[in-house]
């Protein structure tokens, strides 16, 4: 009578699982967790846990039919009340907090955690900042160390960013006032960070969430977005350096719009979009703050 | 055979009718002003969350053709396949890892079924660490995240290959083929053997279901608590923290495995981390992060507590991380 008590808490902490999974696809939210490229398995999770749970639940009605062998095998099921109230509860404690607090956003703290890519080492030796060769100790760097400096471009078989993102590289060529938007946010950033020198003087429209690192001067913000390639845990930050007067203003968090006319700056062996601020204005958080990494391939 | 230990039905009740509030009003009621709970907390919450999220249908799907070889995969078939000389073994080993697109979180459940099935614990471990980096998905995703490199797509599926090979070699070495699941596994198998003549297909199917919900909760509270201190680490430690150590031609690889081994990765999305670090730290380390954290990290690790003994498990990290840094020192003296 021990078992299906057990079976019958199992399946009730599938059920949450299951309806965790359903709010969020409901809301929208799951894609502050998860992106979309995802999404089939997460389907797929909420079916099969569905019907584990459907099972289980059933199952925990037939007193002594439980399991099947009746062999002894009790593999599953731990000796002591304090022990599995713990173990229970850690499944249960994430679908609850999940589901209080599955809004959440993450912002420029994680930003500066994980560290703006362009800014983690200002700090340092300065003889390094701007030839990425130099970070190889036996200077014989060469072969690979030039993505940076698109050395290798020659080689048909290589992707760059242009034939990656073809209709956006052509539009960012003609056009000279740049819109960035969720879809091409992370296609304009990696395409010019590959040559930044096609697009010097154009002028740029972005928005983002405001960072700034603790190293930075007053007068520079990041104006940004995440960039997820699989769950939230491999967010990066793309970001565009914005700087000017009265930026202070702007609290770390807040959305903005900012229109400018793009500049280039070196940093860390980086070259860097940099825009000095015509217009800028705070917007409302986007419904989906974060931009997501385009695989072609799917899976 | 049992105490009762069970939770009693009304506290079952009580957290469905929880677990129905909070569907219902779980974000419509602001919880975060509530109880002023710091931002912080809430990016682990977000970030522990993801993670759980991101590995269950992996663990799911390794959970489920972990049972498809245990109902169909004879040991008699296995055997016939694997040389009989242990280092000859170690190839088709890696040519299993290349062939199947499974990554790290569904691996181990299938690695520890095909070695209850008599494949030889070295031959596991090989498929266990090439299976999530050998793999046509995570070349295409390193090669879209270093675009303007492709030796980097070719040497992290170079050097993994070879890091696999040598991981078996040495796991052989030290452990031969004594028994390193743990004792729950074993049991769990000898039961399973008693089984596989006497059920019926209808039978089959319902204790598959019944196995993988078992495992999910076994498996799932290992994941549940690696996934929360991957949370708390990429939350609370600062990445600058590990670079502050160096990046040097010996300190480079070694932290990048450290960043590596915390962060927990998926190895279909490391290499978009992976490629902010370019021009900070060199390819050789870039490419021992890329190596080393598909094979092992702090979420896998615990997750290989589930089956494996402790000892077992510390050997195995102790293997891993010294051929990866081995590797990559070789690789940088020899091809950069």
């Amino acid at each position: 009578m021990n078992r299906p008590s057990h079976q019958f808490l199992r399946s009730i902490i599938l059920f949450g699982f299951v309806l965790f999974l359903i709010k969020l696809m409901i809301s929208g939210d799951i894609q502050k967790f998860i992106a979309p490229r995802m999404m089939p398995y997460m389907y797929f999770t909420l079916i099969v846990l569905g019907v584990l749970g459907s099972i289980q639940f059933f199952k925990s009605g037939f007193e002594e039919q439980d399991h099947d062998c009746g062999c002894g095998h009790d593999h599953d099921y731990s000796k002591s009340r304090l022990r599995s109230t713990v173990i229970y509860l850690l499944f249960i404690i994430p679908v609850m907090t999940g589901m209080m607090f599955s809004d959440h956003v993450i912002g420029s703290s994680a930003a500066s955690n994980k560290g703006f890519k362009y800014e983690m080492r200002t700090d340092a030796d300065p003889s390094d900042m701007n030839d990425p060769s130099s970070m190889n100790d036996n200077g014989e760097g060469e072969g690979l160390n030039q993505e940076g400096a698109g050395g290798e471009v020659e080689n048909a078989a290589i992707l760059t960013p242009e034939k990656r993102y073809p209709e956006l590289f052509k539009e960012l060529q003609e056009k000279n006032h740049l819109q960035m938007n969720a879809d091409n946010y992370i296609g304009t950033i990696t395409l010019m960070e590959d040559g930044m020198d096609d697009y010097v003087g154009k002028k740029l429209t972005t928005h983002g969430f405001v960072f700034r690192d603790d190293k930075f001067p007053d007068d520079q913000i990041v104006v940004g977005r995440f960039g997820i390639s699989c769950c939230v845990a491999d967010a990066g930050i793309y970001g565009i350096l914005v700087q000017g007067e009265n930026l202070g203003q702007y609290k770390n968090d807040t959305w903005v719009e900012v229109t400018g006319t793009l500049e280039k700056v070196q940093m860390n062996g980086w070259e860097l979009p940099l825009i000095q601020p015509e217009a800028i204005k705070p917007i409302e958080t986007p419904p989906e703050p974060y931009v997501y990494e385009d695989l072609e391939f799917g899976g | 055979m049992y105490q009762d230990h069970s939770p009693p039905s009304s506290m079952i009740y009580f957290l469905l009718v929880i677990f129905f509030a909070l569907f219902l009003f779980g974000d419509t009621i602001p919880f975060e002003n509530m109880f002023s709970i710091p931002p912080s907390l809430l990016d682990l919450n977000t970030m522990f969350i993801s993670i759980v999220l991101e590995a269950i249908p992996f663990v799911l799907l390794g959970v489920f053709i972990s049972a498809v070889i245990q109902t169909f995969l004879k040991e008699e078939t296995l055997k016939k396949y694997i040389p009989a000389n242990p280092y000859l073994a170690l190839f088709p080993a890696v040519a299993i890892g290349a062939v199947f697109p499974v990554c790290e979180c569904a691996i181990v459940p299938i690695v520890r079924r095909l070695i209850q099935k008599g494949m030889p614990l070295h031959v596991g471990i090989v498929i266990l660490v090439s299976a999530p980096v050998l793999n046509p998905i995570v070349f295409l995703s390193t090669f879209y995240a270093f675009q303007t490199d492709l030796s980097i797509a070719w040497a992290r599926m170079g050097l993994a290959f070879i890091v696999s090979l040598l991981v078996g070699a040495v796991i052989y070495q030290f452990f031969g083929n004594r028994w390193q699941l743990n004792k729950k596994t074993t049991e769990a198998a000898k039961h399973q053997h008693t089984h596989d003549n006497d059920n019926d297909r209808s039978g089959k199917i319902a204790e598959t279901f019944q196995h993988a919900s078992d495992e999910f909760f076994d498996m799932g509270k290992f994941l549940i608590i690696g996934a929360l201190f991957a949370g708390i680490v990429q939350t609370y430690v600062a990445r600058e923290t590990l670079m502050d150590i160096g990046n040097g031609a010996l300190a480079g690889p070694a932290v990048m495995m450290g960043l590596a081994y915390i962060l927990s990765l998926c190895s279909e999305a490391d290499a978009f981390v992976a490629s902010s670090f370019k021009g900070l730290f060199s390819s050789t380390s870039i490419l021992a992060f890329l190596v080393y954290g598909p094979m092992t990290d702090l979420k896998n690790t615990i997750l290989m507590l589930a089956y494996f003994k402790k000892r077992f498990v510390l050997a195995f990290l102790v293997i891993v991380t010294v051929v990866v840094y081995a590797v990559s020192l070789w690789y940088d003296a020899f091809f950069i």
